[in-house]
């Protein structure tokens, strides 16, 4: 049982009351959050003053880009002080914990509110909806059932951990009527010193409601649908040249994955380069050589090196102009390097991140 | 087949497994002539891209040797290179690839004889595996 606080308004409303009381209070410095920029588009934005606040929509279902990575550029040079408010997905803030156990962005200038998250539609889906209403009404409407909607990004219906870990505030939207309930829980003294002088209505409630159990269970099995999607391993290496032969090698998965921070990546770098001595030995040996080269070499370079703190949250996926089945590739096979250490990322904000660490007894079964 | 000599990648610590190598050739042990030894300064240089690119490169075999556990150079560098070694294999596996072409030893400076048998020991068994089919393909 938690403590709920009820505001009789829709979600958006209501988290929108809040963010504005935070400001006027000069408790948080802004607020960062969706925004209508333009007919039908929607982008994060760093919001302080309410006129602006009204034009934002806080539970927009979409995603356009992963906050995490946003808000590390974002929060570079934020000097100490009040903290930014922040309206994130549970996969956003997840990021965001393994971004601070990267040393990208400090957490405790941070206050972050996150929902019990329905999913997101791919960026395309939204932004190309012939009736938006109607897509908007769906939303909620599986949201309040706790049901898959098959329109979602495929990450989001196979997703596992969607009540945010770690929120100072959890906003109630699974299972709930999102256009006339914000039900709002508060995690942290900060929320309860924070919010302490707003007028709340309290309530005790189950947070593993009826429709957020129904709503695992289901993806539970959505997500076992997602995995064995991929023929592999079984079809050796022909079988991922084929997952992973149409890739045009954009970059576009790398740019706009939360976990790729580093400013220079190993793929752009002079050590990747393959000048004619190299591509030309190549071809001669192979016949021929595919250009660009090394797709499956920068797959799995990608992989090995963000694996281990893949929040699964498809921002990959939405952009791939080559339909590669990331969802699956990256969501798998994170998991499976993730299960290998018992990790589980942005879980646990003390717990270091497996390759940072070691245990000097383990893995006998690796050396030789 | 009975003609393939598999070209071995092997990644060696300067201060342990490279010393061992020394040790092996002064010794005039027996070490097959197509092992390419590249010398790094603790096995914890081995990013999982320098595996990936020998592999996809063509290489039958790809050799990590470093200190014994408790004897790095830099105290735990193999300990992190255990790990990522981990993963990397692991990677291979799950998405269809040799993963068996991988191997990580800890081969310390005096250990001469263990050096040349580690290799001799790795290239029968790539012998067995065959060629790495990568290398054939330029649709990679
Ligand atoms: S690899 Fe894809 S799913 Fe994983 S964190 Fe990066 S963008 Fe998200
Ligand atoms: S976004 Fe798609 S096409 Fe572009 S590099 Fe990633 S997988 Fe390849
Ligand atoms: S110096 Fe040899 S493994 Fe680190």
């Amino acid at each position: 049982m938690a403590e709920i606080m009820k505001l009789k308004k829709s979600a958006d409303a209501g988290i929108k009351d809040i963010l504005k009381y935070l400001l006027e209070k000069k408790k948080v410095t802004g607020a960062f959050l969706l925004k209508k920029t333009g007919a039908g588009s929607v982008h994060y934005s760093l919001v302080t003053n309410n006129d602006e606040m009204e034009r934002s929509v806080p539970f927009a279902p979409v995603m356009p880009e992963n906050a995490a990575r946003m808000l590390t550029i974002f929060m570079k040079q934020k000097p100490p002080g009040e903290p930014l408010a922040v309206v994130v997905r549970p996969c956003e803030l997840r990021a965001l914990v393994e971004l601070s156990k990267l040393g990208q962005v400090d957490l405790s200038q941070l206050f972050v509110i996150s929902v019990s998250c329905p999913g997101v539609y791919p960026i395309k889906t939204y932004l190309k909806a012939e009736k938006p209403d109607e897509l908007d009404a769906a939303y909620k409407k599986s949201a309040a059932n706790g049901e898959i909607q098959k329109d979602l990004r495929a990450t989001c219906n196979a997703c596992e951990h969607f009540l945010p870990i770690g929120a100072d505030i959890t906003v109630l939207l699974v299972g709930k009527d999102m256009d006339s309930a914000c039900d709002i829980v508060m995690n942290t003294e900060k929320a309860r010193d924070y919010l302490s002088g707003m007028e709340l209505k309290k309530a005790e409630e189950d947070t593993e409601s009826k429709a957020v159990v129904s709503l695992r269970k289901k993806r539970d099995a959505e997500r076992e649908k997602l995995f064995s999607s991929l023929p592999l391993p079984d079809a050796g290496m022909d079988g991922l040249i084929q997952v992973l032969g149409k890739c045009i090698q954009c970059y576009g998965c790398r740019s706009v994955c939360p976990i790729c921070y580093c400013t220079l990546c190993y793929f752009d770098s002079a050590n990747n380069e393959s000048p004619a001595p190299i591509s030309e030995n190549e071809a001669g040996k192979r016949g021929a050589v595919k250009v660009p080269s090394d797709t499956l070499f920068y797959h799995l370079g990608r992989i090995t090196h963000i694996g281990i703190s893949c929040v699964g949250c498809g921002a990959c996926s939405d952009v791939c102009p080559a339909e590669i089945p990331l969802p699956a590739l990256y969501y798998r096979s994170g998991k499976m390097i993730q299960d290998m250490f018992e990790y589980t990322p942005g879980k646990n904000r003390d717990e270091e991140r497996p390759l940072s660490v070691f245990k000097e007894e383990e893995l006998g079964e690796y050396e030789h | 087949m009975d003609t393939f000599e598999p070209k071995i990648v092997g990644f060696l610590c300067n201060w342990c497994s490279y010393a061992g190598a020394d040790v092996a050739g002064n010794a005039k042990l027996n070490v097959p002539a197509s092992f390419t030894p590249l010398r790094i300064m603790c096995s914890s240089r081995i990013d999982p891209a320098l595996i990936l690119t020998a592999y996809f490169r063509g290489a039958d075999g790809i050799l990590v040797a470093g200190c014994h556990p408790g004897d790095c150079h830099y105290e735990k560098g193999n300990y992190f290179a255990r790990r990522r070694f981990a993963v990397t294999k692991n990677t291979l596996k799950a998405l269809g690839l040799d993963s068996q072409r991988l191997r990580l030893s800890w081969i310390s400076a005096s250990e001469g004889k263990r050096f040349a048998e580690v290799v001799s020991e790795f290239t029968e068994h790539i012998k067995k595996l065959g060629p790495n089919p990568l290398k054939e393909t330029g649709d990679l």
